[in-house]
């Protein structure tokens, strides 16, 4: 893209709707890896393993 | 004789608006406590380099470039974007991101309250902004002092002065901009909705892979966040590691003040009253404040439909607090919801959903370069 110019509405728009499509992808991949941590290494687990 | 009185010739109304923005800055900061640890360097650095012939800048005298130590600072600390980077290691050692890995899904709210970022976008783009000052004046949203420096910063835009001055100025005004847009897209009954505070404890492990595995992730989805999110996750690794207890209090103390102190007296640089004082600069504000407004409804909005789809219900006002101003976000939707209910307490909740904002507004900061650096 060029920096240096205006862009027009259709390629903000455009960064808008990727943005936030970006944002909720990389969100969803951290709130399942916070999840199987969770799973994973919970106290209450390794207390019932004991 | 002379040489004493030439300089005053030298000076321009200009300049003396600068001095009593400067002043008002410091007012701020002393008087309303205002960020004060940044708008009182900021202040003062705006008096400083807005006297005529100032030393603290580069000037050339006679055709002789003469270095200013302003200047030094800004190229050794801000330029190559150092200063914002080791601000993070602080940042991140401050928090505890313990509410939000005891209820992940707060994390959603960070994502949606990122929302005033890309809609201020849209807006400066339609001001007629370059997309490069466009992008850079749409990270106040961002609502993080280091990320908007980071990225104003490295889209090399006209105007970082102005945009760090909305970034920090909107993040202490906060408790004011809030409310009203909370109260506006809510009923009386949302405030009121109770959440259920679980309070189950998270493991040590945890603690200590979470920021390990949140840079893999936001580097291989945004690499350009990679070394944001990396500092802010390298600063808490220090923290949850429990055997760098003393460094994590010096990256929480020292380097934190002393970056925060550098960090203010050096943006003045960019205060000169030539460029500062613009039509440019006011629209910048107001357009801060659009990214700030839209920030607050993407969140609120956010926990609206949510509640269409869940049985649980979550209070909406949550929404708000995934802005990432930590943690005057998450003190305005406590505060509001004892307004409403002196018995329905939602700090924790907003708390976690405040930590998600940090997190989700480095990301989006990667992910904006991502979309217009190519």
């Amino acid at each position: 893209m060029n920096l240096e110019a205006v862009a027009p509405l259709s390629d903000t728009m455009g960064i808008l709707g990727l943005g936030m499509l970006g944002i909720f992808i990389v969100t969803a991949a951290i709130i399942i890896t916070i999840t199987l941590l969770n799973l994973l290494a919970s106290p209450s687990k390794k207390r019932k393993r004991s | 004789m002379d040489a004493i009185f030439q300089n005053f010739s030298n000076l321009t109304w200009q300049q003396v608006v600068m001095w009593a923005i400067g002043g008002i800055l410091i007012y701020l900061a002393i008087k309303k406590d205002m960020e004060p640890s940044l708008l009182l360097p900021m202040g003062f650095g705006a008096i400083l380099v807005n006297i005529p012939m100032s030393g603290a800048i580069t000037q050339i005298i006679d055709g002789v470039k003469e270095i200013g130590v302003l200047n030094v600072l800004f190229d050794g600390g801000i330029a190559n974007e150092l200063f914002p980077l080791l601000l993070f290691i602080g940042i991140g050692a401050m928090i505890d991101f313990e509410p939000l890995l005891t209820n992940p899904k707060l994390m959603l709210f960070g994502a949606a309250a990122q929302f005033g970022i890309f809609a201020t976008l849209v807006g400066a783009s339609l001001l007629g902004f370059p997309l490069k000052d466009a992008a850079s004046i749409a990270i106040i949203g961002a609502a993080d002092g280091p990320t908007s420096i980071f990225v104003a910063n490295y889209l090399h835009s006209n105007f970082l002065g102005p945009i760090i001055i909305a970034a920090y100025s909107y993040m202490a005004l906060v408790p004011i901009v809030q409310p009203p847009i909370i109260k506006l897209l809510t009923t009386k009954k949302e405030r009121r909705i109770r959440m259920e505070y679980t309070g189950s404890s998270v493991s040590q492990a945890t603690k200590i892979l979470f920021p390990i595995i949140v840079t893999v992730i936001a580097g291989i989805f945004a690499p350009r966040s990679v070394a944001l999110v990396g500092f802010l996750m390298f600063g808490n690794l220090i923290r949850e590691c429990g055997v760098l207890g003393s460094l994590s209090e010096t990256a929480q103390k020292v380097l934190a003040n002393l970056i925060t102190l550098m960090l203010g007296l050096t943006v003045a640089a960019n205060m000169q009253a030539a460029s500062f004082l613009s039509l440019q600069t006011l629209m910048i504000l107001a357009l801060g404040l659009v990214a700030f407004i839209f920030d607050t409804a993407g969140g609120v909005v956010f926990g609206k439909v949510m509640n269409l789809f869940t049985k649980k219900k979550v209070n909406p006002m949550i929404g708000a607090a995934g802005i990432s101003a930590f943690p005057m976000a998450s003190r305005v939707v406590h505060k509001l919801g004892l307004a409403e209910d002196k018995t329905n307490h939602l700090l924790m909740h907003a708390a976690g959903a405040n930590v998600a904002g940090q997190i989700a507004s480095v990301i989006a900061g990667g992910v904006l370069l991502s979309l217009i650096v190519k």
